[in-house]
């Protein structure tokens, strides 16, 4: 089957599962709202509940199926199947007792039932993998699941165990029951916590997120329907089991979110490129929820003194204290790392120049001086051969330059220097490198330039200058112009050499500037450039926070333009240091 | 009496076409080696040289400790230091020029042109060619 088709087909399950659960809940609500069928709310409330748990249950066992088998995936929802399996067993029991013998004993059989429920759902949500292992994460992770059991714990100890283990005429059975209920929540939060804070598969990520809204909501279940027990108000088929019924739901909406996988391979290498988790929050809005609690409701209780509340805030303020410091210093070493690995790569590529050049430059000096005569007269063929070479040697020279500088600028950018220089410094630096280039070609250079400093690399830009007027020139026919102006624009400055050649079609205005595009593709070999030159100066101008661009007519020329900013008015304004680039003859 | 140069370069073949280029171009009187080593012993036995040409990158001693070298011995001190490199980004020429040196000489050159190059650095009028 074409995996298209499979996920529209996933999708239309899941939205019909959704739709589905959807008129249920309605139809529930309504029925408990408006009071339908009136002394029927005990009876219906255990007999709706019953279909809710046993097609979550079933929805998590063909969620089970869609998995590789054998795999993590596949036993973490058999394991959630078998825990909404007992409680779907626990409901008949419950429905066998309130419906059968009109009796709702407390405890009864189906609370173990119901217990079982716990230890099973945390299994489960410990089978989910959670991305790579290292010491630091297993470290932070432990320390969230921390922050958010104590947080819970203290909304818990506050509104359940404490009431519930300070109550009198209580039987030890009732109270036990009673107290393992919102423990075991806990350490289910726990278990979500890890699962959510750690990287978890993405073929899970849907489900996990409807998993975790069931068990927000069963949580807040069970506080309920511990409080309603204890003070006798709980009654079947009232608000507490609507959240167990959305809770349930929810079970079922999640094993029908998940996606076939098609094997265990695929998914740990779509794990391999994915982010953090966003969970990273969790711990914080549990602490802020705790905090509110603790501090927001009264605080004079008599199994809650003032000194725990203190015990509390402190335990939670260290534990989140911890883990700040923690990430924090991770993220020093990230960036740490991250600086050597660029500075690894531009001595690499410092030294690949270098191994590339030195055999560059026994060839061109050998070739030089033959050219040159000083070995004695060659044959004019032979002559023009070594000429070819001495040409052909240059060019191959400058493309290891610029490929280097490319890679450079791909790897970590230039290291700039930038100072305030004079742009009429940089034009007449640029001119006096271009100028030989220019005679020989015919092409007349003029320059006109307002008197203003820029914030610049002078290497650099005369760099991204020589190769505009290197560019303008080759497009130049013999007797023509190019012309170098800078200008004051909207608070930068304006750089412009414009050239009255065959000008650039409109449509090529922006790929001018990719590597290796020239208009023409013979351009490269006949006018003699690497193909890099603009891409090399547009990325040096960007660097600079300017930016560059091409302005044309076909036929009428075409204008390179660049921006640089300004230095600052306060600056002091200085000379731009001799230029330390050797001159390269 | 023609200049001398002390040149330094671990590649043979650099070191001919250097040669050739100063002594039949320029009509130096150049006296090549092969490493640190070997400079500091020529520096020492046939000094003292117009001008030191050091390539950056050798085995043993590079050419800036080479420089220092001599000049801790003071085999340099009438010479002018000029670096030859392949070595051509910024970083590193400023590095080369912090060290005090008359100038840096980038790789590849144009042996044609180096005479008066080299002329230049050292502040000499370019040296009629032939000798």
């Amino acid at each position: 089957m074409p995996i298209a088709s499979e996920g529209i087909g996933e999708r239309a399950r899941y939205r019909n599962s959704a739709i589905g659960l959807g008129a249920f809940l309605l139809l529930y609500v309504s029925w408990q709202l408006l009071g339908w069928i009136p002394g029927s709310r005990q009876n219906v409330g255990d007999l709706l509940l019953l279909p809710v748990d046993a097609g979550a249950a079933l929805a998590a066992w063909w969620a089970s199926r869609r998995c590789a088998p054998a795999g993590a995936l596949r036993s973490f929802w058999r394991l959630l199947a078998l825990a909404l399996a007992a409680e779907t067993l626990g409901d008949v029991v419950q429905a066998v007792y309130e419906v059968g013998f009109h009796s709702s004993p407390y405890p009864s059989l189906a609370d173990p039932l119901y217990l079982a429920f716990y230890p099973l759902v945390l299994l489960a949500l410990l089978r989910i993998p959670v991305g790579p292992p290292t010491r630091g994460k297993r470290i932070r992770t432990t320390l969230d699941a921390a922050t958010i059991v104590v947080g819970g714990g203290a909304i818990v100890w506050y509104l359940v165990l404490g009431p519930t283990a300070l109550e009198d005429g209580q039987s030890v059975l009732a109270m036990t029951v009673s107290l393992a209920f919102p423990i075991g929540d806990l350490f289910l939060l726990a278990g979500l916590a890890v699962v959510l804070l750690g990287q978890s598969p993405m073929a899970v990520r849907g489900p996990l997120k409807l998993i975790t809204a069931a068990l927000t909501m069963g949580i807040l279940a069970d506080v309920l329907y511990g409080d309603g027990q204890l003070h006798r108000t709980y009654a079947a088929g009232d608000f507490t089991d609507t959240l167990y019924v959305l809770e349930f739901s929810a079970f079922a909406l999640a094993g029908a979110r998940q996606q076939p996988q098609r094997s265990e391979a695929a998914t740990s290498a779509a794990d391999s490129s994915q982010r953090l988790s966003r969970a990273s929050w969790l711990p914080f809005v549990s602490v802020a929820i705790g905090l509110g609690v603790l501090l927001g409701v009264e605080r004079s209780s008599p199994f809650f003194p003032d000194v725990s509340l203190v015990l509390i805030v402190i335990v939670l303020s260290v534990l989140v204290g911890v883990r700040q410091y923690l990430a924090q210093r991770e993220l020093l070493q990230t960036q740490a790392a991250l600086r050597d690995s660029e500075r690894v790569k531009d001595e690499f590529l410092s030294v690949v120049g270098h191994e590339l050049r030195t055999p560059l430059t026994s060839i061109r000096g050998s070739l030089g001086l033959l050219e040159g005569g000083v070995l004695g007269e060659l044959p004019e063929d032979a002559a023009n051969m070594v000429a070819v070479a001495v040409l052909n040697t240059e060019r191959l020279g400058r493309l290891v330059n610029d490929i280097l500088d490319i890679e450079r600028m791909a790897v970590g950018g230039l290291s700039l220097e930038p100072a305030a220089v004079d742009a009429a410094e940089l034009v007449r630096q640029s001119i006096q490198v271009i100028q030989a280039t220019a005679d020989a070609a015919g092409v007349t250079l003029r320059s006109d330039v307002a008197d203003l400093t820029v914030l610049a690399d002078a290497d650099r830009i005369v760099q991204a200058l020589v190769n505009l007027l290197g560019n303008a020139v080759k497009f130049s026919d013999r007797g023509g112009v190019v012309t170098l102006t800078v200008e004051r624009h909207r608070g930068g400055g304006l750089f412009s050499v414009r050239d009255r050649g065959r000008g650039i079609p409109a449509d090529r205005l922006e790929s001018i500037f990719e590597r290796f595009r020239q208009v023409d593709a013979s351009d490269a070999r006949e006018r003699g450039g690497t193909g890099l030159g603009l891409p090399i100066a547009r990325g040096i101008v960007e660097q600079h926070g300017g930016r560059m661009w091409a302005e044309s007519g076909a036929g009428a020329g075409s204008t390179l333009r660049f921006s640089l900013p300004l230095a600052g008015v306060d600056r002091e304004r200085r000379r731009p240091r001799p230029a330390q680039r050797p001159v390269r003859v | 009496m023609s200049p001398r140069v002390l040149l330094v370069d671990d590649a043979q073949d650099i070191r001919e076409i250097v040669c050739m280029s100063l002594e039949r171009i320029g009509g130096w009187t150049v006296v090549a080696v092969a490493d640190g080593e070997q400079a500091l012993r020529a520096a020492a036995r046939d000094g003292p040289f117009d001008a030191v040409l050091l390539d950056v990158m050798m085995p043993g001693l590079d050419g800036p400790s080479t420089l220092q070298r001599l000049r801790a011995r003071g085999l340099c001190d009438a010479a002018k230091v000029v670096f030859l490199t392949a070595k051509v980004q910024t970083a590193e020429l400023q590095r080369l020029h912090a060290l005090g040196v008359a100038g840096v000489i980038a790789k590849p050159f144009d042996p044609l042109q180096l005479p008066s190059q080299l002329a230049e650095l050292l502040g000499r009028r370019p040296e009629p060619t032939g000798s």
